[in-house]
């Protein structure tokens, strides 16, 4: 599993670590810009919680 | 939308749904003997299962007809409309300082037009986030430029000839000049046509933590829905779209289950935001200032805790996103809130 990040739509709400807190890296802001190339098996149900509590839609899971 | 940086609010992938869109019809009554809808168009919509999210419209002040100066802010054609009576006038009055009233008044500031903002309360949004984090509000739209006039009740819209808004006259006699105004005083849930139905009504459409309504195969959800919501021990409605889709995933899944299974339930604490100027204003949880209070600064941003009897029930930020957004689960939990402090310390 991969994670795209759109940068550009991304408006700090950081819902993505409260649902992801081992996927997801945010800078001191909680703006979210980067791509994870490789999810660990245990932690995509974290991944797919975090893309989905986007309110800007801003991230894809790309599945393997 | 206000400040020009969009003009449409454009939806994905609505087609790959496979629905079949009835638009610009109107639903006038619901009868849940026979389960279905009378819609405006004379047709009859039969049903097995009906969720109801009708949201609301916007309260204005008593006896004032929008139009001619006066505006609400609803609809997509509201926010248009009033973008362009901003930018024509560049004077823009707004009675309401709660979280719509205070975004219209940064952006219309943003975009350079003089802004006077009227609020009855003491403070804007002090009804919801408490007298500190309120003051916090007052002093970043006052360093802005805005003039507040807070705890100034609303006399009357002064008209001009043809009933053009001329300003506001304010409680103590004073007159506020502006060509346009902008109400934001909050919704009223549109349940209006189903109080003959049976659904429970009582301002909103009452739901258990699943979402379903007083009539079993009937649910509601979004702004005119009161689910109950343990956390609180309480009916609430909530009024945040993050919440809308929470609830949504939880009425699709209680729909398609098992009827032997437990339904699904709502766990998923509120969530909202608020981007006024460059501050982003988050908050988590059932937030009450009637609870206790506490504020902490944290790398020069601040965050307000609210707590009753030891468990977090709340949590406030200004500007700083990631140390909120780590409350979320000790508030869907009820922990203590010393507990929160020390993660927020940390």
């Amino acid at each position: 599993m991969k994670v795209i990040v759109q940068a550009n739509r991304c408006q700090g709400h950081a819902r993505c670590l409260a649902e992801g807190p081992d996927v997801y890296v945010l800078d001191d802001l909680g703006y979210n810009s980067t791509n994870i190339d490789h999810v660990p098996p245990h932690l995509e149900d974290q991944a797919r919680r975090g893309a989905l509590a986007c309110p800007e839609l801003a991230l894809t899971i790309i599945e393997d | 939308m206000l400040r020009g940086e969009r003009d449409t609010t454009a939806f994905p992938d609505l087609d790959r749904l496979d629905v079949r869109w009835v638009l610009g019809t109107r639903a006038v009554s619901l009868d849940v003997g026979l389960n279905r809808v009378l819609a405006d168009d004379g047709q009859a919509y039969g049903y097995d299962v009906l969720v109801l999210a009708p949201g609301g419209r916007a309260r204005t002040l008593p006896g004032l007809e929008i139009g001619s100066g006066l505006h609400v802010l609803r609809t997509i054609d509201d926010a248009l409309s009033l973008r362009e009576s901003i930018r024509t006038s560049g004077r823009l009055i707004v009675i309401g300082a709660g979280f719509i009233g205070c975004e219209i008044a940064a952006s219309a500031r943003q975009i350079g037009s003089n802004v006077d903002l009227i609020e009855a309360l003491p403070a804007p949004i002090v009804r919801v986030l408490g007298p500190r984090a309120a003051s916090k509000v007052a002093d970043l739209h006052e360093a802005h430029g805005v003039r507040l006039h807070a705890g100034a009740a609303v006399a009357e819209i002064v008209r001009g000839p043809e009933g053009r808004v001329r300003g506001v006259r304010l409680g103590d006699g004073s007159l506020v000049d502006g060509n346009d105004v902008v109400v934001g005083i909050g919704i009223f849930p549109s349940v209006d046509w189903l109080a003959e139905s049976g659904v429970e009504l009582q301002d909103g459409i009452v739901c258990d933590s699943s979402g379903r309504t007083s009539v079993p195969n009937v649910f509601a959800l979004g702004d005119a829905a009161q689910w109950w919501h343990d956390l609180v021990g309480k009916h609430r409605r909530v009024e945040h779209w993050t919440t809308t889709a929470d609830q949504a995933a939880v009425v699709a899944a209680t729909i398609v289950q098992d009827q032997t299974e437990a339904p699904a339930e709502l766990h998923a604490a509120p969530y909202f935001w608020s981007d006024q100027y460059d501050v982003k204003i988050q908050g988590i949880g059932f937030i009450d200032p009637s609870d206790h209070v506490d504020e902490l600064s944290i790398r020069d941003r601040t965050v307000f805790l609210y707590s009753r009897d030891g468990v977090v029930r709340g949590v406030v930020g200004f500007s700083i996103p990631g140390a909120v957004m780590r409350t979320k689960p000790l508030i869907e939990r009820g922990a203590p809130v010393t507990e929160v402090f020390d993660l927020l310390t940390a």
